[in-house]
Formats: structure tokens, C-alpha cells, sequence
């Protein structure tokens, strides 16, 4: 039988939701990087077939960068706030959900933005690549 | 600009307005729970969203195989005039019952609530019939592309779910994990998807891998389903937060929930645009390899 506290505090509770923000931003950030990789190994696919060079690359060590950075300040913000969180207050624990929340979704967005106007660049290219072949 | 284009900035921009409506929503004007899980309830607004958006996307993954099982042997176009004329009958039907209920006063039968039973029956029916069509205009090898894509950002909502729930559950229940009727049935599905690319990944042939995985992505959904319900037929102690006569939650809250689910959904249509991009690329990429003789 699950033993249900009376009132969690913010006390209790601020560590596991900024953990499980975290983990959210680490999926997401690993799943995007998986498909920055797929584009940048098609675009060299693409460029061996057009004799073209590739100067592609994956972004996948600034996301580490800020990734590492956004992480880290959430952590440090925690780590000095957490002596002073007040069992009570919901302020307290406010800032650092909202920098997260709004860290997660500027990084998915912008991520995502990249990766597709890459994608339809590169899909225009193939399709432009496909009637030269065809017209051959 | 192609639709695929023009679909997916429609849908990122659709997210991100909406994601920032939802934000302030969730933070600004969405009341603190005191009575009890305080500041871990700003989850709801997060968690649920990625669950009704997981089980959207497994609903792709089944769409996409029971079409690419039909389209294997006639006509597509036939069969989505078939299916369109079978779901307005099922939607009346739906409705009548839930009309007839309503007047006689029925509301719950075998523990289950009937009236809200075939209110979801009847909007998933509706749902159904434009999906249909855009199947029916999908060649065979696209809809196994789009099944398995729909599997693949399934299974990524998914795991940030599991995470964000697991998290929960420690603050709320105090432990880390509990065989709860929800949590079971979410693991089982977890483990069907993962298993539907252990087993894409075991077949060699396109045509038998992608008949197997639709056979399978069928099935699967099925635990869906049962994680959907669960909460509602068997005891649980994961919190019921709608029912069909009490919201269950302030208009603030509602409101700010619904924007939050539907930038979710958004986010999820320009993710699949991209995934399914990504894969026909790598298909006709390999096809104009075999062309110009590898």
C-alpha cells in the first residue's frame, strides 16, 4: 500500500521536478542530434553522388556545450537556493522550473528549425540531382 | 514551397505559439495546488500533454499499418469509401446510444461510464475519416514509413514521460516505481514498440518487415487502449483528472492544459515531417545509388 505524505513540500519536491526536466531536455537533445546526424550522413551521401564536397557538419558539440551550460546554471541556481527554499513558497522554485522549461523548448524549437530547413535544402537538391540523373 | 514544407513551419510555428501560451499559462496564471502534491502538480501540464501526444503517434504507427495491410491487396480509394461510409454509420450509432442513455439516465454500466465511452468512440470515429484519405493517396512502401516513424517519436515521448512520471511518483507516492495498473500497462507498451524495431530490425525482406511490423503495430495498440482505460476499470492510485460530467479542473487550468496538449501534438506533426523527409531521402538516395551502379 502506497503511503501518501500529507502536504509535499517545495522543499521535497523542487530536486525531482528539476530532474525531471532535465532528463527531459537530455531525450529530447539526444533524439535531435540523432537526426542532425542522419542529415549530415545524407548530405555526404548526396554530395559523393553530385561530385560535390560537403562541408556538413552536425551541431552535435554546441548542443554539448549548452548543453553542459544549461544543466550546470540550473544546477548552481539549485545548489545556492535550496538552504533558503521555504516549505511553503512556490517562488522559490519558480525561477529555475520556468529557465528550464523555457531552456527546453528554445533548444527543441531551434534545433528542430535547423535541422528542417537543412532537410528541404538538402531534399530540393536531391530532387534537382534526380532530373539531371533522369535527363541523362 | 511543397505541402511537406509549407506542413511542417506551419506546425513549428503552431507549437512554439502555442507552447508559449502554455508557459505562461502554466507558470503565471494556473492556480498553486495547496491541499496536497503543491508545486509537482505544474507537471500535469507537461506529463499529459506528452502522453495524449505518444498515444496520437502510436495511433500513426496503427493507422499506417492496417493501411499498409489493406492497400496489399486492393485498391486503397475502394476500401477508404468503404471505411468512410462505415465510420458515419458507427458515429450515429455513437451518438444514438449516448442520446438513449441520456434520457433513460444511464451513466455507468459495469463500472465503466458509458456516456463517456461513446463520446470518445464517436470523436475518434470523426478523426478517423480524413486520416482515410491521406492514407489513401500514401504510396504502400510511405505508409510503413510512416508507421515506423510514427513508432519511433511514440517510443521518444514515451521515455520523457516514463522519466517525468518516475520523478512524480517519487515525490507523490515516495517511491521510485509501483506496479500500478497504469504504470504497468504504460511499461507494456514501451516494451510492444521497442520491440516492434527489434523485430523491423530481424527481417531482411522490405515486404515481410513491413507486413510484420503492421501486423504487430495492430496489436500493439491494443495496450494502448488498456493504459487509456486502466485508471477508470481497475483500482489505480494514478490520478483520474476528467470525467464527463466534472471537468475536474479550473477553467484556468483547463485551458492551459488543452494549449499545452496541442502545442505538443503541433510539435509532434513537424517532428514526423521531418523524420519521414529524412527516411524517403535515404531511400531515393539508395535507389539512385542502384541506378548509377552503386
Amino acid at each position: 500500500m502506497l503511503q501518501l505524505p500529507d502536504h509535499i513540500t517545495i522543499k521535497t519536491a523542487a530536486p525531482f521536478v528539476i530532474g525531471a526536466y532535465i532528463g527531459v531536455w537530455l531525450i529530447a537533445t539526444l533524439y535531435l542530434s540523432v537526426l542532425d546526424s542522419q542529415i549530415v550522413k545524407l548530405k555526404r551521401e548526396l554530395s559523393l553522388l553530385s561530385n560535390k564536397a560537403s562541408k556538413e557538419r552536425s551541431l552535435f558539440s554546441l548542443i554539448i556545450w549548452i548543453t553542459i551550460a544549461t544543466i550546470g546554471t540550473a544546477i548552481a541556481y539549485f545548489v545556492f537556493t535550496y538552504g533558503s527554499t521555504s516549505n511553503e513558497g512556490f517562488i522559490d522554485a519558480m525561477p529555475i522550473a520556468i529557465y528550464l522549461y523555457i531552456a527546453i523548448w528554445t533548444l527543441s524549437f531551434g534545433y528542430l528549425l535547423y535541422i528542417g530547413r537543412r532537410l528541404f535544402k538538402l531534399y530540393g537538391e536531391m530532387q534537382s540531382l534526380s532530373k539531371t540523373i533522369g535527363s541523362e | 514551397m511543397s505541402l511537406k514544407i509549407g506542413g511542417f513551419y506551419f506546425y513549428l510555428v503552431t507549437a512554439f505559439l502555442l507552447t508559449v501560451a502554455g508557459l505562461i499559462g502554466t507558470f503565471f496564471l494556473t492556480p498553486l495546488e495547496v491541499k496536497q502534491i503543491g508545486f509537482s502538480q505544474k507537471i500535469f501540464y507537461f506529463h499529459v500533454p506528452m502522453a495524449a501526444t505518444s498515444a496520437v503517434a502510436f495511433g500513426v504507427t496503427l493507422l499506417g499499418s492496417i493501411a499498409y495491410l489493406m492497400k496489399d491487396s486492393k485498391n486503397l480509394y475502394r476500401k477508404a469509401i468503404r471505411l468512410t461510409k462505415a465510420t458515419a454509420i458507427a458515429t450515429v450509432i455513437a451518438f444514438a446510444l449516448r442520446i438513449t442513455f441520456n434520457v433513460m439516465g444511464i451513466e455507468v454500466l459495469g463500472g465503466i461510464d458509458v456516456r463517456l465511452i461513446l463520446l470518445i468512440a464517436s470523436i475518434s470515429l470523426i478523426t478517423l475519416v480524413p486520416v482515410f484519405w491521406f492514407f489513401a493517396f500514401l504510396t504502400r512502401e510511405n505508409m510503413d514509413t510512416w508507421a515506423s516513424v510514427g513508432a519511433e517519436i511514440g517510443l521518444l515521448f514515451g521515455s520523457m514521460l516514463l522519466v517525468m512520471g518516475i520523478l512524480w511518483t517519487r515525490v507523490t507516492w515516495t517511491v521510485w516505481w509501483t506496479w500500478d495498473p497504469r504504470l504497468t500497462s504504460y511499461l507494456l507498451v514501451m516494451l510492444l514498440y521497442s520491440g516492434y524495431f527489434v523485430l523491423r530490425s530481424s527481417v531482411d525482406s522490405a515486404h515481410q518487415r513491413a507486413r510484420y511490423s503492421a501486423a504487430l503495430g495492430i496489436v500493439s495498440y491494443i495496450a494502448v487502449i488498456f493504459t487509456m482505460i486502466s485508471t477508470r476499470v481497475l483500482r489505480s492510485a494514478h490520478p483520474v483528472i476528467f470525467t464527463l460530467s466534472d471537468p475536474g479542473v479550473e477553467s484556468s487550468m483547463l485551458i492551459t492544459f488543452i494549449v499545452a496538449m496541442f502545442a505538443m501534438i503541433a510539435l509532434f506533426g513537424a517532428m514526423i515531417i521531418v523524420k519521414v523527409t529524412i527516411n524517403n531521402l535515404r531511400e531515393q538516395i539508395e535507389d539512385m545509388k542502384d541506378q548509377l551502379g552503386g
